[in-house]
């Protein structure tokens, strides 16, 4: 069999896990110089299909393939891989970012002229050369995101497959992402990438090809496929309308319900926080936004009392609650981390969620119906039963959510909820908010500027661990609007 | 982590440490152990890690001669004038002479351990000729313990936010309610992430097998081979010598 000239050619009945078939008659070519792009809804088959586009289904992940699946340019890898989670993609052979960049050529076996121009180009090409020297497990999600695409391209492999890979970076991280994978199509290189950022797709990609449950469902130039209106598939949803207004709010009364005053706090000798102060009033849906690294994460965990603060005043209402300890704290206050596998353990969905209000004291009776209503309105109702391990990573993502709701604190702070999820799941996590709002208030710490002014009512900009200014939602800097 | 012995290529600094450990043990008691140790706690001294590498031996051998000495009074030789619970001078003597080899091998090594950075370590081994698969093993194993300590504290920061309560204060019973809450997310998540890490290393064209070369090769100046060569010279001899001591001991029982 002859091949054209293609960096992957593609052609598969079926792929399954144990069985369960997750992808079904595909065909896919990438061309030198093309970038590919894969969308669909949760669960639809996209990390499947990158997978096996990189050659590692069945190798390091246990799958059935049935059908063929060839990089006719070759390569030792045929595919460099970046994965949606940048910690996840650590090797730990290296000690500093430039180390971790260069295990890939060492792999290889170049010598160290070739590995360290590698190393050099790649972290060029990622504005990343400044992280040279740095731990990669102190960057920050953004940072250690850009050394994983550095990484993958150090390879210098002739298929780049991304999965998700602007999921953990803020707008301006995102726009650099972009420009270097733009350069990298310009060079020659071929590109899948798999994106729930449908504007950002539309931008990236040359053709795109959408799944559906397991299989394609359609194909074709990004604005075309993705611009549908109705879209192709409620739970993927649509491009963002340009003209798209914010929604208007109701006044609500405006109680200041969490009051931060003057905290600085941070880990050691480094500084994060710098006598930062907000308010955020009852009913009040509010985003935290900044560059990666600004201190949202750790404003958050202050407010929680997971960071203590070095200076300044907590107060939720009329308490201050500087003084108290975490556990105590979790009866006014909740924070859901952006890794929900640090709390899911119990054997049902059911029992995850009814876990938080039972530690908070709840009776059980009333612990299950608070619990059940948390389930319902993140769209896991039919699905209590389940063992949350076996839940895609994105559902677990609302579990977290659920459970936080489910204990009722007056203050719900959500870190980066909607990464990798499809406009089902967005829904959900808003109407989780809208139902936080009704009893108190909440704040999203996040980058997506489109799900912030969809569902919050201003953005707070944190820069260098103060707050730099406080309005209302603007796409300007959006992805959508280069 | 960087230390004064970094200026070396880090097989000279094994080397020496494996030759003064089998020194300790196969020189004239007690002075070689002495010696050795001596030595090791000087080089830890003038590498700024003294302090680390004091405090590993001694967390070693003072708790070995404690039990030695016990050990002494509690069981006197059977027909001797030793009077239970009052060790002897001979049972101190020899508990300190075991002790003192004890302690030379743990500084010796623990030079190596605190001193050198592991990956320097496995990049100049690799250079002589160690696999892939066994330089990732020896990194892995180093990093489980801070890797595992940074993955529990995440899951107790988790779950103190909903409410669990840990550390002072929760008593026993408190502590075994919230088990599994702590121990079921940190075994999962150990688990799933070295499946992630294997995924990630087959995706950077790691192959256990292969052989890989290294960003920055490791020095190994000629004059540091000659000082190894030495080393080894050296430590044959004080076997050799040894093995001549057995032999001579065979002879004139026979």
């Amino acid at each position: 069999m002859s091949f054209p000239l293609f960096a992957l050619w593609l052609r598969v009945r079926a792929i399954a896990y144990d069985g369960r078939v997750a992808l079904r008659d595909v065909s896919l070519d990438v061309a030198p110089g093309e970038i590919v792009g894969i969308a669909g809804h949760v669960g639809a088959g996209k990390s499947t299909l990158a997978l096996a586009a990189a050659g590692l289904l069945g190798r390091s992940v246990p799958a059935t393939i049935d059908g063929t699946i060839v990089h006719p340019l070759g390569g030792r890898p045929p595919a460099a891989f970046v994965f949606a989670n940048p910690s996840t993609q650590l090797t730990e052979l290296g000690e500093t970012v430039e180390e971790e960049v260069a295990v890939g050529p060492e792999n290889q076996a170049l010598d160290p002229p070739t590995i360290r121009r590698r190393v050099d180009d790649a972290l060029a090409r990622t504005s990343a050369m400044a992280l040279a020297q740095r731990i990669p497990r102190e960057l920050s999600g953004g940072e250690l995101q850009r050394v994983a695409l550095a990484s993958a391209l150090a390879l210098d492999a002739p298929l780049l497959v991304l999965d998700e890979p602007t999921a953990q970076l803020d707008p301006e991280a995102a726009a650099q992402f972009a420009s270097a994978v733009r350069a990298l199509r310009d060079g020659g290189a071929a590109v899948l990438i798999v994106e729930q950022n449908l504007e950002l797709l539309a931008s990236l990609a040359d053709r795109v090809l959408v799944l559906a449950d397991g299989a394609v469902l359609a194909a074709g130039a990004p604005r075309e496929v993705l611009g549908r209106d109705p879209p192709l598939d409620p739970r993927l949803g649509g491009l963002r309308a340009r003209e798209h207004a914010p929604p208007v709010r109701a006044s609500v009364e405006r109680v200041p319900l969490l009051a931060v005053e003057g905290v600085s706090a941070g880990y050691g000798d480094r500084e994060v926080l710098r006598d930062l102060s907000l308010a955020i009033g009852m009913g009040e849906v509010v985003a935290w936004i900044g560059r990666n690294g600004a201190g949202k994460t750790t404003l958050a965990r202050t407010i929680m009392g997971l960071v203590e603060a070095r200076s300044g005043r907590v107060r939720v209402g009329q308490t201050e609650i500087a003084a108290w300890p975490v556990h105590e704290r979790a009866r006014l206050v909740g924070l859901v981390f952006q890794d929900p596998r640090r709390q899911l353990f119990s054997r049902t969905v059911l029992e995850e969620a009814t876990f938080g209000p039972r530690t908070l004291g709840v009776s059980r009776s009333s612990a299950l119906a608070q619990a059940r209503e948390a389930l319902a309105v993140v769209g896991l109702d039919a699905r209590e039963r389940e063992h949350p391990g076996d839940l895609a990573p994105q559902l677990q993502r609302r579990l977290a959510i659920a459970s936080a709701l489910a204990s009722r604190p007056q203050f719900l702070m959500l870190d980066e909820p909607t990464a990798g999820q499809d406009a089902e799941g967005r829904a959900y996590i808003r109407a989780a908010l809208e139902l936080q709002r009704s009893r108190g208030a909440a704040a999203v710490i996040t980058h997506d500027l489109g799900f912030a002014q969809d569902a919050c009512d201003h953005n707070v900009t944190i820069t260098g661990g103060h707050v730099s200014h406080i309005g209302r939602i603007s796409l300007e800097t959006d992805l959508s609007r280069p | 982590m960087t230390s004064a012995l970094d200026r070396w290529n880090p097989l000279t600094p094994l080397a020496a440490a494996v030759a003064m450990v089998l020194a300790a043990f196969a020189g004239p008691q007690p002075y070689a152990p002495a010696l050795v140790l001596a030595l090791a706690l000087l080089v830890a001294f003038a590498s700024d890690i003294g302090l680390e590498v004091t405090a590993l031996t001694m967390l070693v051998v003072l708790p070995t001669f404690a039990l030695l000495v016990l050990l002494d009074a509690a069981f006197p030789e059977a027909g001797s004038a030793q009077r239970q619970w009052i060790p002897s001078r001979a049972g101190v003597l020899d508990a300190l002479a075991i002790s003192l080899r004890l302690g030379a091998a743990i500084a010796a090594l623990g030079v190596i351990v605190t001193g050198v950075a592991p990956r320097r370590l496995t990049r100049a081994l690799a250079a002589r000729g160690l696999p892939a698969w066994a330089a990732y093993l020896v990194i892995a194993s180093l990093e489980a313990v801070p890797d595992a300590r940074r993955r529990a504290q995440d899951v107790i920061d988790a779950q103190r936010c909903r409410g669990v309560a840990v550390g002072k204060g929760t008593g026993v019973r408190g502590r075994l309610r919230v088990l599994p809450a702590l121990a079921g997310p940190l075994i999962v998540g150990l688990v799933t992430e070295s499946e992630e890490r294997a995924l990630a290393l087959d995706a950077r064209a790691f192959d256990p097998r292969a052989a890989r070369t290294t960003l920055a090769p490791i020095a190994d100046p000629e004059a540091e081979q000659w000082a190894r060569r030495v080393i080894w010279l050296a430590l044959a001899a004080v076997i050799a010598w040894r093995l001549w001591q057995f032999a001579q001991s065979l002879t004139i029982a026979t």
